[in-house]
């Protein structure tokens, strides 16, 4: 069993992991499955063919020879992912996840180039063109042509009607005319547009002869020569410089100044235009045309949802394997330090986290299910339309909120984790300055949080006058089937009055079925009283409303929805679970996030009169520290399922044979020139002679 | 009597002007009420000095570490030549002159961050301790100090020890024979570590060991320990020293580790104003007056804490200042298709933000507040006469300074980050600066007593005014700051019977709300702490267990009070004119009332709002000010606001005009539009000729 698992060395960890209460190999093939275990191993092993893959450098490069580095790692990623997925047959969840774990956190620059040039481009064109586009895909796979994805401008990022980059159709030359018309239209922020793309997937304003606009609309867009780099007479394109993180990235910018290219470099999947110049689509409203251009973007959501927690399970293996290790202060001068995973508020800075990947890592799996059986439904051209578009909006729902949530949380676990390890979690050698760097991004790409969590609010809000009218509610995924009972919901009250009763699971998907409902009946009551009584003008009294009913309306909603989604599809994953010990753990952790994330919701159950009265507050908190003080022997151990290999950890505090110290000295005595005088020493003890004064 | 405010330069008209019109008072009139016009004054003159020095050009691309510790080093060097202090402030009371003193570095830090760091350390710091600890057989040192011979360091944390100081296990050993004491590192996990100047360029440290004398330990003590010899900054035989590494930022900043091998150095050593031990090896305790001791090693503390106070609070008006104007210029979204809004008309945007351009005022005024606290209590101390209630006045200043800088630091990291996530992509650009503030601030958390042990003091001293309003209904607090828990029992049966949101919306109300909160959470944490201690007869497992919603809460919410405490007073002091009241007044309320918005749960626990309206009040409340706010808060940040090089975001400067400088910096960064100098490993050779490029 489980022989792709094996064990860790010993050391200082070895304590708590003699106190775990369960073995750590059969949780974590209950957890992740076989087939993910043996794919990711795979990877593993793949990936330590490739010595450019596993390059650690003490010192941060140049910019231009980390853009160097990072490109080289892009190619053998590539070819990991390529080789893996020739010899192994595994599904795409399972895939997608051991991406996330392993490339991901390898190597972030890396890997999100590699998407933008390999994979992103591909299914642009693969979703949006038809079989005169079938080569750019080949060329692209093959590795002859590198591509990206062109969509933000420069001022118009998050609202994507507002572009005003145009390509508009020549019917003398029968050719698109791509034109930037100024600075703030420039294309920009595209991943390896910098440096090295020689294609992009461009989104223009589709412009007809006739001088009609006809919405945003793809492009393939010929950027360099691939032979020598340069780039084409026509587009002036740049690297954008530094950033916070992921500097390995080449993110540019492109400006066009009347750049031709061919008629046929329309992926012209939901609309063409003909030789004369005549638009053709099939889709008449603009506005259905406008959501299919950019319809596939809930896969990028999707991952982003797994690499987050990914990043995530990092920091917290890293702070927590840290505060196993590190002792501090003692109940009396004669007893022993004791380590700081001992105390109850270090417990409570670090376990929630740790809980939070627990939860995700089923619903991520859950998700990425759904959208594997979704892409055969869309494979299979299925005459269903309706149960497709339903499907696609539901899955939108999901993705915009779970996108939006795992960003926050993985957020504010790196922050923690990084203050939890104090003045040591501050070094470079820790790996948590550039986890939250490279993070950090999550929250503002492919949909701005804040922004794209409105989505799944909007999608909850058009389904409560069903519930009004006393009709039926019935979404293909299910996710909202007890809306149909909210009626009798809305009149329930909080009722646990210990632990027990608090913690059981039907009780605490009640209590978040409540609040789903009630967020939604309030949210909708918002909306209309703010729309009914607006002085704002007839055409804008929708906009107004909208916006001003999201600060603790319709943002809790979707947090809310997307909450009790994870939390339904964790208790369905444990009540599969067979060994008692297991079971038992991962209800605690089941417990523990979804009490944590009920904490943050306390005034909303008494604001709605769902409890009254001190108790529901105050066995709240007991319980979260309960459920802290009852994981804490078992937190080294359920680190050690979700643990990166430490080649991958890479921080000296967090290596899975504990010896912190060691690593520590080790890293302060090899950094280069560590312990010699600086080679402009001559400039310290002759400074009188070097500064001098202007005034 | 109006202030001048000639001296404030004209903001540049641009496209900010359509707000900054909407203004309904004068911008540079509220910026003496954030700022002391003569401290003021004197930044300008730092500023306007560095911004002329060509040491101090920015680099035009991230620069090595190591590279960054030479400039770092260099930047040092010229600093310490300018004389800034007024001609008069060398003969100043110790009070103005320490003033003076940390205003110069205020300046320096909002600006290099990392260089104010060094010089802090490296000078200020030493120089205190040698003050406070030494004796006049260490006068030479600091004079050659004050004539810029020596740089040096303060090495106190060791690899395995910070908070808890006193198992730190650097020993000084006492030698008769030779009259020196010999120190020792015993391992790795005792070399002290986290030095700031000590990596690379400092030539003396003051170093912290346990003294002993044969075999008796007699705790730890302060020793100046030479480091590298001045004329070749080559380290000494008997240590091994060196540079930390990389960190998360700060990197200008040469962080060293040392161990010592039967390192050898003079008895005079010692910093011997507390105790002593003389040539034949006899240990001497020499306090006369125990609490100036206090006061003196209380200095050195806290001068590091007020100092990161008011510099996070500068941070966080500076990452505000760029989110807001930024918020005001960037366009998204719109009613109809031809209309487009800046984003700072959105609600959602506005409650985002503007609560941190509240905190901001708020926390500025409340750092100057805590500075002023700090610096009568030193003076104070310095004094011959003897003050009655000192030693209480001491400890209420420090649990001030314990609640109020984790209170700053952590306002000011949330806040970086939310202004932030709210420039959206073009906030992660390096060019935009919220990177190097975050990375800047996340030291300050952790440092000079990591923020959730800090908190601790806060609560602990809390805790004994409540025992004493218990034992003998009376509390110690000479700037009473907490002594409405006298009047307990009638807080304690405070309701909240409001129903409209002007019931919320107003300061007494809020004060209300702190006063039954501080009650209320004492009153917890107390009897938590009495059932933990019956049953576990441990007081410090008591300690342990009482903190999370309870001892931590407290501090919290008393650092919250505090700081509004004093906001409200400086903002009725006569100097404040009529027009600014009802601006200064709204970002009192919606700072108090965002912060209550945390707390919401501790009022329904315990009984303070049975009407459920209670949230919704406090949510509206927010979301009203908010909007008042919004015509206004342009100008606000216009008088929070350091001039733009200080600020130094593309995102943000005065001018408003964003995409100008996005433009330029994306034009002029060095190679942005060159092909890399490696593209010959990239290029395809087989590249196929795909006959997408059309032929003109």
């Amino acid at each position: 069993m489980a022989n792709c698992l094996s064990d860790f060395p010993p050391g200082p960890l070895d304590k708590y992991r003699k106190l775990a209460s369960f073995d750590w190999k059969q949780l974590s093939l209950f957890l992740n499955g076989e087939e993910f275990l043996n794919y990711r191993n795979e990877l593993y092993n793949e990936i330590l063919k490739y010595s450019v893959l596993l390059e650690q450098t003490d010192q941060t490069p140049t910019l231009d020879e980390l853009r160097r580095k990072t490109t080289q790692k892009v190619f053998a990623l590539k070819l990991v992912r390529d080789s893996v997925t020739a010899r192994t047959n595994c599904n795409y969840a399972d895939m997608s996840f051991a991406e996330s774990s392993l490339a991901y956190l390898l190597d972030p620059s890396a890997s999100v180039k590699r998407s933008v040039t390999f994979y992103m481009f591909t299914s642009v064109i693969a979703s949006m063109g038809t079989e005169r586009h079938r080569h750019f895909i080949e060329n692209c796979l093959n590795g002859e042509i590198l591509g990206c994805f062109g969509l933000t401008e420069i001022g118009h990022g998050s609202n994507t009607r507002g572009m005003r980059t145009t390509a508009t159709y020549d019917p003398a030359s029968r050719q698109f005319i791509l034109h930037s018309p100024d600075f703030q239209a420039a294309k920009c922020w595209v991943g390896s547009l910098g440096q090295t793309a020689t294609h992009g997937a461009i989104f223009a304003q589709l412009v007809t002869p006739d001088g009609i606009k006809h919405g945003l609309h793809a492009f393939v867009v010929p950027i360099r020569d691939s032979k020598t780099l340069v780039p084409y007479p026509g587009v002036k394109v740049g690297d954008m410089g530094e950033k916070i993180g992921l500097n390995g990235v080449d993110n540019g910018f492109i400006m066009f100044d009347q750049y031709h290219i061919p008629r046929e470099n329309l992926l012209n999947k939901i609309g063409d235009v003909t030789e004369d110049g005549r638009y053709v689509a099939d889709i008449t409203d603009p506005n259905r045309r406008h959501g299919a251009a950019l319809g596939n973007l809930s896969d990028g959501r999707i991952n982003i949802t797994s690499v987050n927690m990914c990043y995530l399970s990092k920091a917290v293996t890293i702070a927590i394997r840290y505060a196993a290790v590190r002792k501090q202060f003692s109940a009396t001068e004669d007893d022993e330090e004791i380590p700081i995973l001992e105390y109850q508020s270090h417990q409570h800075r670090l376990l929630p986290h740790l809980a939070t990947f627990y939860a995700f890592r089923t619903f991520c799996k859950y998700l990425l299910e759904e959208r594997d059986k979704f892409q055969l439904l869309l494979n299979k051209k299925s005459i269903d339309v309706h149960r497709i578009t339903n499907t696609g909006l539901e899955l939108h729902a999901i993705s915009s909120a779970c996108k939006s949530l795992a960003g926050w949380y993985a957020r504010d676990a790196i922050q923690e984790c990084r203050e939890a390890c104090a003045g040591h979690g501050y070094l470079k050698a820790s790996g948590l300055g550039e986890l939250r760097s490279n993070q950090d991004v999550c929250c503002t790409y492919e949909g701005e949080n804040h922004v794209l969590i409105q989505q799944t609010s909007n999608w909850l809000l058009r389904l409560w006058p069903l519930v009004l009218k006393g009709k039926s509610v019935s979404t293909p995924l299910n996710t909202v089937e007890f809306l149909n009972r909210a009626p009798q919901i809305l009149t329930s009250k909080f009722t646990p009055n210990s632990f027990e009763e608090l913690t059981e699971p039907k009780n605490i998907l009640d209590t978040f079925q409540w609040l789903v409902c009630y967020l939604l009946k309030l949210s909708f009551e918002k909306y209309e009283s703010l729309k009914q009584h607006s002085l704002h003008s007839v055409e804008s009294k929708a906009f107004w409303a909208k916006n001003d009913s999201q600060v603790f309306y319709a943002k809790s909603l979707s947090i809310a929805y997307i909450q009790h989604l994870i939390l339904t599809a964790m208790s369905d994953k444990i009540s599969k679970a067979a060994d008692f010990k297991i079971k038992t753990v991962l209800e605690k952790l089941f417990a523990l996030f979804a009490v944590t994330c009920l904490e943050k919701h306390i005034p909303f159950l008494y604001a709605g009169s769902y409890a009254s009265g001190p108790t529901a507050a105050v066995l709240i908190q007991d319980s979260i520290l309960r459920l802290c003080k009852s994981i804490k022997n078992d937190a080294i151990a359920l680190v050690d399922v979700i643990a990166p290999p430490d080649f991958i950890v890479n921080s000296v505090l967090g290596y899975s044979d504990g010896q912190v110290y060691k690593h520590l000295e080790a890293a302060m005595l090899r950094a280069p020139g560590a312990l010699s005088r600086p080679s402009w020493w001559k400039e310290i003890t002759n400074w009188k002679k070097n500064i001098h004064s202007k005034l | 009597m109006s202030a001048d405010t000639s001296f404030i330069e004209d903001l540049p008209a641009g496209p900010l002007d359509a707000y900054r019109k909407k203004a309904k008072f004068d911008w540079k009139k509220l910026k003496l009420v954030f700022e002391d016009v003569n401290l003021l004054k004197m930044k300008l003159k730092v500023w306007n000095a560095l911004e002329k020095d060509s040491i101090f050009q920015r680099p035009e691309k991230e620069l090595l570490t190591k590279e960054q510790k030479r400039i770092a080093a260099l930047q040092l060097q010229q600093f310490r030549k300018y004389k800034f202090m007024p001609t008069n402030g060398q003969k100043a009371s110790i009070k103005d002159r320490a003033r003076y003193l940390m205003t110069i570095n205020e300046a320096l830090a909002a600006a290099y961050p990392d260089v104010s760091v060094k010089q802090a350390l490296g000078v200020f710091l030493f120089q205190n301790t040698l003050a406070t600890l030494g004796t006049e057989r260490h006068q030479h040192i600091i004079e050659a100090l004050w004539n810029r011979q020596i740089l040096s360091a303060l090495a106190l944390t060791e690899v395995a020890h910070g908070s808890d100081a006193k198992n730190m296990r650097t020993t000084a050993v006492y030698d008769k024979e030779t009259q020196e004491f010999i120190i020792n590192t015993p391992d790795f996990k005792a070399a002290k570590c986290w030095v700031g100047n000590l990596g690379k360029t400092c030539t003396v440290a003051l170093v912290f060991a346990q003294l002993y004398i044969g075999d008796q330990c007699y705790g730890l003590h302060a020793f100046v320990v030479p480091i590298r010899n001045p004329k070749t900054l080559l380290p000494y035989p008997g240590i091994i020293v060196g540079d930390i590494g990389e960190k998360i930022g700060l990197n200008g900043v040469d962080n060293g580790f040392i161990m010592f091998q039967n390192y050898k150095i003079p008895r005079e050593n010692l910093l011997n104003k507390i105790s002593d031990v003389t040539p034949e090896g006899e240990y001497e305790s020499r306090i006369s007056d125990p609490t100036k001791i206090l006061g003196a090693t209380l200095e050195n503390l806290l001068a590091g804490r007020v100092g990161t106070m008011q510099e996070s609070a500068n941070n966080l008006a500076c990452a505000v200042t760029i989110a807001i104007r930024y918020a005001a210029v960037r366009t998204q979204f719109g009613p109809s298709n031809n209309e487009e809004l800046p984003i700072i008309e959105y609600q959602l945007h506005q409650w985002r933000l503007f609560p941190y351009v509240a905190a901001a005022s708020i926390l500025k005024i409340f750092s100057t507040a805590a500075i002023r606290h700090y610096l009568n209590v030193i003076e104070i101390s310095h004094t011959e006469t003897t003050v009655d209630n000192l030693n209480d006045m001491i400890s209420e200043v420090h649990a001030i300074i314990s609640a109020g800088k984790p209170l700053t630091t952590w306002a000011c990291r949330d806040g970086i980050q939310e202004c932030r996530e709210c420039c959206g992509g073009h906030g992660y650009l390096k060019a935009a600066r919220f990177g190097e503030l975050r990375d800047t601030i996340d030291a300050r958390i952790t440092y000079e007593g990591d923020n959730n042990v800090l908190v601790q003091q806060t609560s602990n001293w809390l805790l004994r005014q409540w025992h004493s309003v218990l034992e003998e209904g009376q509390v110690c607090s000479p700037l009473s700051t907490c002594s409405f828990l006298k009047d307990h029992l009638v807080i304690l049966k405070f309701k909240f019977n409001g129903s409209t949101v002007q019931d919320v919306k107003n300061i007494n109300f809020i004060t209300r709300c702190y006063q039954w909160l501080i009650t209320y959470l004492v009153k917890i944490t107390h009897d938590k702490q009495t059932a933990l201690l019956e049953h576990s007869k441990c007081k410090f497992t008591a300690r342990n267990d009482s903190q999370v919603y309870k001892a931590a809460i407290l501090s919290r919410v008393y650092g919250e009070f505090v700081a509004l405490k004093y906001y409200w007073k400086r903002i009725n002091r006569n100097d404040v004119e009529i027009s600014l009241r009802p601006i200064l007044e709204t970002l009192g309320i919606l700072y108090g009332l965002s912060c209550l918005d945390k707390h919401l749960v501790y009022l329904y626990q315990g009984g303070f709002a049975n009407n459920h309206s209670l949230s919704e009040l406090v949510k509206n409340g927010i979301l009203d000010v908010c909007s008042l706010l919004k015509s206004d808060v342009v100008a606000v940040v216009d008088a929070l606001a350091p001039p733009d090089f200080v600020i130094n975001s593309i995102l943000g400067k005065a001018d408003g005009k964003l995409y100008e400088h996005i433009q330029a910096e994306f034009f002029n960064n060095p190679g942005a539009m060159s092909r890399p100098s490696w593209w010959r490993e990239i290029k395809v050779d087989n590249a196929p000729e795909l006959k997408i490029r059309s032929k003109l």
